[in-house]
């Protein structure tokens, strides 16, 4: 599913990102899927030792955090969010939203400004106020 | 009739309390995701070139 900044952005709040962040399920079967695909988009994990890294099945299966960059841009895997809220505890919480030909789960507003306020990073802090904004004023559309 | 267009209007009514301009986010709010995501990332191009000028 996406989460983060992009998926703030598909519901509709005004702020610009540089990467893809997603939540993925590490099963097996999905993390085979994963390597299929990572491979197709010419992944490599950015190490800021210059390193070519690729996201082997086993990386993928181990790894908390994976910081790729693809021919499409940069992508960023992840175990969970938050308070360890992985895969399993979000995807109740994620809406598919049309987006050109795909259906793509998309982590809700309120629960992107609560993974963001239990990270409290400076760079968190700094976009919660859009995000909450944005929040209020799509529930007082429904309202009206 | 609709209030005078002025330095008052905008401060009560385009932002919020804390300052986000409220203009950007009624905008984006009137379309898809997919246009949103399309305009975020136009943007996103073009103010690459400024921010890697930046962070080197």
């Amino acid at each position: 599913m996406v989460v983060g900044a992009t998926a703030a952005v598909l519901q509709g709040a005004p702020i610009v990102t540089w990467d893809l962040d997603i939540v993925a399920e590490f099963g097996a079967d999905n993390v085979a899927r994963l390597t299929t695909a990572l491979a197709a988009l010419d992944a490599r994990y950015r190490d800021p030792a210059g390193r070519i890294l690729t996201p082997t099945a086993e990386r993928l299966a181990s790894l908390r955090l994976h910081l790729l960059t693809t021919r499409l841009g940069d992508l960023d895997i992840l175990r969970s969010i938050g308070d360890g809220w992985a895969y399993a505890d979000l995807i109740a919480r994620s809406p598919s939203l049309q987006v050109g030909a795909l259906q793509v789960p998309t982590l809700d507003l309120r629960a992107v400004i609560a993974a963001k306020e239990f990270a409290d990073r400076p760079k968190d802090r700094a976009t919660l106020p859009v995000l909450r904004e944005t929040l209020r004023l799509i529930e007082e559309h429904k309202r009206s | 009739m609709l209030p005078e267009y002025d330095d008052a209007y905008v401060a009560e009514h385009c932002f919020s309390p804390d300052g986000v301009d409220r203009t950007l986010i009624l905008e984006a709010l009137a379309l898809t995701p997919t246009e949103r995501l399309e305009r975020a990332q136009a943007l996103a191009k073009a103010l690459a070139p400024f921010v890697l000028a930046q962070s080197t």
